[in-house]
């Protein structure tokens, strides 16, 4: 309890920090800018790769299967590593890394490091590190060198310094320099170029991250556009390589499939402008150097997890960043530990801990917009969920919140009381919580609920229909109008309903990781569906909750969403009667993405005469009601 | 694909990512192709790998047009070498590299030239790496994958050419 308590009173505090972000108005348009374009390039750039979802279970099973045979593709690429004159060295966790790579960079002799963008080398926190040594570290990524030299962190995953404007970049130069830099892109690009230019060329050591490496030769890939790969890799006499555990390949024509995916999937790129091949036969040049540090830091025992497994196939595309309405709405700077976004909260689970990775998902809302994009078919909500679910410590609140709402008998009571006593719209609450009112209404439960209601109009329990109606608590209580005009829509349209005793259908506990009440609930709804009758929704949500019981093996009746149901019953007729209206149709994530009913209500509502269909430009994106998020982050909700 | 149509393809694609083919054909010869390249981008100084197809001839032209041809490759204006395969879907070429240093002309000079014969592009670039990379023997320590010039669009997404690696990248495709 008393962590609960902690918890509550930590809530305001937070909602501020997310306010001010939310309302930083050059964070919100950069980051708009960037995640638009590169959807969209991504978009055009996908119709030459020909079907997405072949090319997802294509490269989803290629992966599956150097995960599964990592360990001795590791060793052969040690053997071929070392056997032309290189080193190998597989770091257990980020300290041995950093203190391996500290000697590396001690014993090349002088004091300057060159790196490539590695956010692996973040993970190990390697830059202070070599500081502390005495070393000079520069980023040669021009997005990096600039965060380098303000101190900040990357707000997004591709263009890392994207909150900010030209103006403030000139400035972060300036300072660096002692002389004034012009607010000109172009301008500052080149002075970066002569400035780091001298670098590459008096640096002993030289790093960089690698994006797949294939154990046939081996050979290590690298891809990047600005060309600082290039240099680091091969000007300075030592080259270091830092990558994880899960960037291993069978062979060269996989890791070929990986980059026919990631720069499309990523900003729309055919290709980048440089893709290097490494064979580690290094030694061109008398005296120089080559080691490979493959980091493992909880990887190898995130192969033994089977969510966390899947978040091993990652390629780091971003585009999961790219379509995300969170990431869109609070940036790289709050939805993240290191790593970002809701895949990241996987990889901060395997390589930082569950307590940072609960904080990082906790912030999204399992919409599944990611899903649609991401080429290794990584489920990311499941593994957000599974991070919640094992990080039993944090989100006591809201896994309190959902026991109690879930207790159908006392929500019963709760709604029936806040019937009679609460005004019919509240549009303010008191104090902190005023924030959950600021942009939305909450609306008094509705009497009767949905069930005394349809007792009273002569359907029964579990029997006397062909078709079973499950309300859900949000119908029942709340909404009970809209079950009452689908029983008299199918009424008319000759379908006899029957209803069944209800629990909360678990999706809410779910979404905080209450997989136990999840699984209780599941139970007790399958114990009361009618067996051998279809079952009818209302609700997008409760649907996806009861369709996800398969997961568990159980068998149930076929499930509709209304618009099915009543489009089934049409055949290929119009709706009877008209309406003259415009309407605009948002489309629920649960409904859309998680269990891929898209055009039907769409398709119902064009068959209703007089009905014009306004497409809205936001009608696909999460309302961000998830659940109890709209009342966990009220800022980023709406 | 037929070859002509392979070609149309790598040539769309490799000028749709930025690069510049310099292509002689009816009234224009190879050396007024080199001489429009060398005016227009203000080349003074140049170094040429041994290993490009046609070096005696581009050579001598760059010679001829009075351009200092220099060892200081951190500061050259212009790098020729050979591109060793290209892809045609997207518009790539593939650099082979050995021991000595002409992996440095294509990543330190400010405009890169690079010389591919024909009939080494292929149709997926790798078709153009593998047979490098599975020949007898060591595989060569590094290959490039070039496609376009090196490019930036950290500030604000503003497109910028040149940051690290050429500014430009010029093609001569020659049979
Ligand atoms: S489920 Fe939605 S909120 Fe969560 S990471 Fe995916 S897109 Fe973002
Ligand atoms: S989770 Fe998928 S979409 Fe997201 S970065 Fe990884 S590979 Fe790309």
């Amino acid at each position: 309890m008393r962590g609960v308590l902690k918890e509550l009173r930590e809530y305001p505090s937070r909602w501020r920090r997310l306010q001010e972000v939310v309302r930083n108005p050059i964070m919100r348009e950069a980051l708009e800018r960037a995640m638009t374009r590169f959807a969209q390039g991504r978009a055009q750039a996908l119709e030459g790769l020909g079907d997405f979802q072949e090319l997802v279970e294509l490269c989803r099973d290629m992966k599956d299967r150097a995960l599964d045979r990592s360990r001795e593709l590791w060793d052969r690429v040690q053997n071929g590593v070392v056997a032309r004159g290189g080193t190998f060295y597989l770091a257990p966790d980020a300290q041995a890394a950093r203190e391996y790579i500290g000697r590396l960079a001690r014993e090349a002799g002088g004091n300057l490091v060159v790196k490539g963008k590695s956010i692996t080398s973040e993970e190990i926190e390697l830059n202070p590190y070599l500081e502390s040594l005495g070393l000079e570290v520069v980023e040669t990524d021009l997005g990096e060198r600039i965060i380098q030299l303000a101190g900040e962190k990357p707000s997004h995953i591709i263009v890392p310094a994207i909150h900010k404007t030209k103006e403030e970049v000139a400035r972060v130069f300036s300072q660096a320099w002692g002389r004034e830099v012009p607010d000109d892109p172009y301008v500052i690009t080149k002075e970066v170029r002569k400035d780091l230019r001298q670098k590459f060329l008096s640096a002993n050591m030289g790093m960089t991250g690698i994006n797949v490496v294939s154990a046939d030769l081996p050979a290590f890939f690298l891809m990047t556009n600005e060309g600082n790969g290039r240099l680091c890799s091969t000007l300075p006499p030592v080259y270091v390589i830092l990558t994880g555990w899960e960037k291993i390949v069978e062979s060269v024509e996989d890791a070929f499939t990986i980059f026919d995916v990631l720069p499309v999937n990523s900003v729309g790129l055919k290709y980048s402008s440089y893709l290097s091949i490494f064979t580690g036969s290094f030694l061109w040049k008398k005296g120089r150097q080559f080691h490979v540090v493959i980091l493992d830091n909880g990887r190898r025992k995130a192969l033994d997890d089977p969510f966390f497994k899947e978040a091993l196939r990652c390629i780091r595309c971003g585009a999961c960043m790219n379509v995300c309405p969170v990431y869109k709405t609070v940036g790289g700077h709050t939805f993240a530990h290191i790593y970002m976004g809701g895949i990241g909260a996987a990889w901060t689970a395997i390589t930082n801990g569950l307590e940072e990775a609960r904080e990082v998902a906790s912030l999204c809302t399992g919409c599944g917009t990611c899903l649609e994009v991401c080429p290794m078919g990584i489920p990311i909500p499941s593994l957000v969920e599974h991070v919640k679910e094992l990080a039993k410590e944090k989100g006591q609140a809201e896994r309190m919140a959902i026991r109690l709402v879930a207790k159908r008998k006392l929500l019963e009571s709760a709604t029936g009381l806040a019937s009679l006593v609460a005004p019919e719209r509240i549009a303010r609450l008191p104090g902190p919580a005023g924030l959950i009112t600021q942009e939305r209404v909450l609306e008094r439960p509705q009497q009767p609920p949905f069930h005394p209601w349809a007792l009273s109009r002569g359907l029964e329990m579990g029997k006397g229909g062909e078709v079973t109606l499950f309300a859900g608590c949000m119908v029942e209580f709340f909404y009970p109008n809209i079950g009452r005009d689908a029983v008299e829509l199918l009424t008319r349209m000759g379908v006899p309903l029957q209803i069944m005793k209800e629990e909360c259908c678990g999706l809410p506990a779910r979404t905080v990781g209450e997989m136990g009440l999840w699984e209780e609930l599941a139970a007790k709804n399958l114990s009361y569906v009618p067996p051998g009758k279809p079952l009818l929704f209302l609700c997008a949500t409760c649907m996806s909750g009861m369709h996800g019981y398969r997961e568990s093996g159980k068998e149930l009746p076929p499930l509709y969403d209304l618009s099915q149901l009543v489009l089934e019953k049409l055949g290929g007729g119009s709706f009877p009667g008209s309406c003259k209206a415009k309407v605009a149709y948002h489309s629920p994530c649960h409904l859309e993405r998680h269990l891929g009913v898209k055009e039907e209500p769409l398709e119902l509502l064009s068959r209703i005469r007089g009905v014009k269909i306004i497409e809205g430009e936001e009608a696909h994106l999460c309302c961000g009601g998830a659940g109890l998020y709209a009342f966990k982050y009220p800022p980023v909700s709406v | 694909m037929r070859e002509d149509r392979l070609f149309l393809r790598f040539v769309e694609e490799f000028e749709g990512a930025g690069g510049i083919l310099l292509y002689p054909r009816g009234e224009v010869t190879l050396e007024e192709a080199i001489a429009l390249m060398v005016e227009g981008e203000g080349i003074k100084s140049y170094a040429i790998s041994q290993k490009t197809p046609r070096v005696k001839a581009i050579d001598s032209v760059l010679k001829d047009l009075g351009l200092e041809k220099s060892r200081d490759y951190p500061g050259l204006d212009l790098g020729v070498t050979r591109a060793h395969g290209a892809g045609a879907l997207t518009g790539t070429l593939v650099f082979v590299f050995g021991e000595g240093r002409d992996h440095l002309l294509t990543s330190l000079p400010r405009v890169h030239l690079a010389v591919l014969r024909r009939e080494d592009l292929c149709e997926h670039v790798s078709q153009a790496v593998i047979p490098h990379l599975q020949g007898e023997g060591n595989p060569p320590p590094y290959i490039s994958l070039v496609t376009g010039p090196s490019r930036t669009g950290d500030i604000e997404l503003t497109h910028v050419t040149g940051v690290h690696g050429p500014e430009k990248l010029y093609l001569m495709v020659v049979s």
